[in-house]
């Protein structure tokens, strides 16, 4: 639950924060929330049964959430509000070796279909490079781009615009 | 609109007819008259047939409509004119075991001399294709270039699930689907004989680059890394296909072979270089980079040599299409009210607008006669395929289910072994 209050925090902080660039307007949770599986509480340790029974260490699989980072239009550079939520995903995937990932890069609708396949992969392959210069290994990351193909919004505003700016991580079973 | 340097002319030159020509005579090059191209009046008469008048009704209707697209020709009515139109144009539709056997004979009407007789067998079920062909017949008898009424648009058709790759009559007909995947299918283009269609696909979990065959409808994977591979472009020869590659997010041009073996690498940036277009001599292209900042339109040599830039209004300059006669190059441009097609001369210069606003025009492509653009559009409130003049003017819209971008024109293509034409 603190894990859960603590991303709250953050989010509000990051939104305060955003709210002041007019380019990264964050738009209420419903929209973040679709995309997102559901945060799970974190691991606890089992306790030993009453019984003197040999512990049991039971491996939970840890479901990862890795939120959405957003880009500027035209740009695949890394956002001031980008880097320190890629630090800590950096951080959850070295906690979490097991665990692979794919980033998806994709564009809002403007512009030509080929240009932003190419520009959503230019997206993807910043944020593996960042994650990877956090320690990373670069085996557990791939990468691939959707353009303008996949908008999470459809609408045809500069808000909509802005959501669909976006690098998502996909957790591969 | 008709560029006053290619052929035509009016009514009086047509008396240079011969009677009963033989078919090289029937090539007539008509002499051209700078100014004031008028199109050479036809009457088209009804089939005769006693056969489904529904079927005859709209071959005619085909007819009539590739005559008037051409720009050459303006269908008129027989009757209740003062002056008569200058050639008329009579055919007779029989069906014979399956077959449709289609005559047609075009006569200059002052003098009655007959330009052309054609006898064509057909399968019945590919009357659209016979009535495009006597289009074609027409046109070539009467302006001796070749015309592209029996040409088709692939484009790709679908929503925010899939997209999957469509081919249709270039009048908007006959729409039918190659591709049946899940997946996203993209970027289609056409090998220079028709006979193939090379397109991107995520349908293996990764952007490849596939050849469709229309012989035998068969599916060819042709790229084997784990890469972006998009924007195929055929070289006129046939032998190469120049496209986009991404390798560690790095966009580059690479040349591949027939058999799918990358062979060369023509961009070497940083920057993202995409979207070859070949010119038709096959010794250059023109390409997208951003390697200024923005997206804007270069030139290089068939070897990746020699790199210019060639747009420099605007900040975002993209999808070049280089004009199969070799002159002009159509783009698209970010205007303030959106996307729109452009086209300048091959050294950047004599920029035109072609495209009205109110919406985004967007993925021009050129008729092998370079006499006609055809584009995706939102202006009519969803996502269509269109087809303009080259200079923007009569647009037509072909599709209107929505969801329907990057059209692209076929060239000229085979005509099918069950054709018998005399």
């Amino acid at each position: 639950m603190k894990f859960f209050h603590t991303l709250a925090l953050c989010t509000l902080l990051i939104s305060a924060f955003v709210a002041c660039n007019p380019g990264a307007t964050r738009a209420p949770d419903e929209l973040f929330k679709s995309e997102e599986p559901a945060e799970a509480p974190a691991e606890e340790s089992m306790k030993a049964p009453a019984e003197a029974k040999p512990v049991q260490q039971v491996k939970k699989p840890v479901k990862l959430s890795l939120e959405t980072i957003y880009f500027g239009y035209d740009r695949f550079d890394l956002t001031d509000e980008a880097r320190p939520v890629l630090a800590e995903h950096a951080k959850k995937l070295k906690e979490n070796p097991g665990v692979k990932i794919l980033i998806e890069g994709h564009c809002d609708e403007r512009g030509t279909i080929e240009y932003n396949l190419a520009l959503g992969d230019k997206r993807a392959s910043a944020v593996k490079e960042y994650l990877v210069n956090f320690g990373v290994d670069p085996g557990r990351i791939s990468t691939i781009s959707y353009g303008k193909e996949r908008p999470v919004s459809a609408g045809h505003s500069e808000e909509s615009w802005a959501w669909n700016r976006r690098a998502v991580f996909v957790i591969l079973e | 609109m008709v560029k006053p340097t290619t052929l035509c002319a009016g009514i009086l030159v047509l008396s240079v007819f011969h009677p009963d020509p033989s078919p090289a005579q029937n090539e007539v090059y008509l002499k051209i008259q700078s100014e004031g191209f008028k199109p050479v009046e036809i009457v088209i008469e009804d089939f005769k047939t006693g056969e489904s008048s529904e079927l005859s009704t709209e071959m005619r209707r085909i007819v009539e409509r590739d005559l008037e697209f051409s720009g050459y020709f303006k269908p008129v009515p027989p009757e209740g004119r003062g002056r008569p139109a200058a050639v008329l144009l009579k055919s007779s539709l029989e069906f014979r075991g399956g077959k449709g056997d289609l005559k047609c004979e075009l006569s200059e009407t002052a003098s009655r001399r007959r330009i052309l007789a054609r006898s064509l067998q057909f399968p019945i079920e590919r009357f659209r294709l016979a009535a495009h062909r006597t289009a074609d017949n027409v046109i070539r008898a009467l302006i001796g270039d070749e015309g592209v009424s029996c040409t088709k648009i692939a484009f790709v058709s679908g929503g925010r699930k899939s997209k999957q790759i469509k081919v249709m009559d270039a009048d908007g007909h006959d729409a039918r689907q190659l591709t049946a995947n899940d997946s996203l299918n993209l970027s289609p283009s056409w090998s220079p004989d028709g006979l193939l269609l090379a397109f991107t696909s995520y349908a293996l979990g990764n952007p490849d680059l596939f050849f469709y065959s229309f012989d035998g409808n068969r599916t060819f994977r042709m790229s084997s890394s784990r890469d972006l591979h998009t924007s195929p472009a055929w070289s006129p020869d046939g032998n190469t296909v120049a496209f986009t590659l991404t390798v560690r997010g790095n966009a580059d041009i690479h040349l591949m072979d027939a058999a799918g073996k990358v062979r060369h690498r023509l961009t070497n940036s940083p920057a993202i270089d995409c979207a070859p277009s070949w010119s038709p001599d096959g010794r250059e292209m023109a390409f997208t980079s951003d390697r200024s900042g923005s997206p804007q339109v270069y030139l290089m040599d068939a070897d990746g040599g020699n790199v210019r830039r060639l747009t420099f209004q605007g900040s975002y300059n993209d999808s070049p299409a280089w004009s199969p006669r070799g002159d002009l190059i159509a783009y698209v441009s970010r205007e303030p009210d959106g996307f729109q097609i452009f086209t300048m001369d091959i050294n950047g210069e004599n920029i035109r607008r072609l495209t009205p606003g109110g919406g985004n025009y967007e993925d021009p492509s050129w008729s092998p006669d370079g006499m006609h653009i055809v584009y995706a559009s939102n202006s009519g409130g969803r996502w269509d395929i269109y087809v303009m003049d080259w200079d923007g003017s009569d647009s037509e819209q072909l599709t209107s289910t929505g969801g329907n971008f990057a059209p692209t024109w076929s060239p000229r293509l085979p005509v099918p072994a069950d054709f018998v034409e005399k």
